[in-house]
């Protein structure tokens, strides 16, 4: 009967804390360029926002930050929100998942 | 009178099921008062951009960032109370001693921090009536 030779166990890699980890600059370049879209895009509808304020007098002196909400709750609630959206009681217990 | 909007307030008033017609309502009636001071904190700008993500499920992705942006971005100037370690680690502390949740915890130190005298939300199981001088401030049954 032939015993069979164990397999040389494959070497431990060297622990992480002794590895230098680099991340060659196209990458880096990538994300770069990804991040700046992705910040114009924030950036665009923070003007169309600012937009739709001085049209419903949101930026009118006279208008509370409480009323400016309102009013653009009331005005784009059915757009923001598609009808029969569950939407959570309490938005604290959304951010279960990021705990 | 300085009042803490919990991300509940905003929430609801894009909750459009006609069950929640009333407290829609009652939301709304709050944030239009102008005898309270209103403020919020940064945290519950990252709350409401979450709750508002969540409901939009199944939307086109681009479509779904916008609406969660344009309804979180219009809380930011009532946002006057920033969140810090001091917030952060008083609501890891509370919410340890009283079991309730971590957001919450730190929502109320924020507000206590803030010098609000109020703390308005729904009413949820998790809630404190009252601490450290902060009360609670039902938005169904305002006591002021």
């Amino acid at each position: 009967m032939t015993v069979p030779t164990p397999k040389p166990k494959p070497k431990r890699s060297e622990p992480t804390r002794n590895r230098t980890i680099r991340v060659p600059e196209r990458v880096l370049r990538r994300v770069a360029v990804k991040l700046a879209r992705e910040d114009r895009k924030f950036n665009a509808v923070a003007v169309d926002l600012l937009d739709q304020w001085a049209d419903t007098g949101g930026l009118d002196d006279q208008l509370t930050p409480g009323q400016a909400y309102a009013r653009f709750a009331r005005k784009n609630a059915a757009r923001l929100v598609p009808d029969g959206a569950a939407l959570e009681k309490r938005a604290t217990s959304l951010m279960d998942d990021a705990e | 009178m300085r009042v803490f909007l919990d991300a509940a307030v905003f929430v609801q008033t894009w909750d459009l099921r006609p069950a929640e017609a009333k407290a829609r309502e009652a939301a709304f009636e709050l944030l239009e008062r102008i005898d309270l001071e209103l403020v919020t904190s940064s945290l519950i700008v990252g709350q409401v951009f979450s709750a508002i993500w969540k409901a939009n499920r199944g939307a086109d992705p681009k479509e779904r960032h916008k609406r969660s942006a344009e309804a979180a971005l219009q809380v930011v100037p009532l946002s006057t109370l920033s969140v810090g370690t001091r917030e952060i680690s008083g609501g890891i502390a509370l919410a340890g001693k009283h079991k309730f949740q971590l957001w919450d915890a730190v929502n109320w130190t924020t507000a206590r921090f803030g010098e609000c005298e109020w703390y308005a939300s729904f009413y949820a199981p998790g809630n404190p009536r009252k601490f450290n001088g902060v009360k609670y401030f039902d938005v169904l049954n305002p006591p002021v």
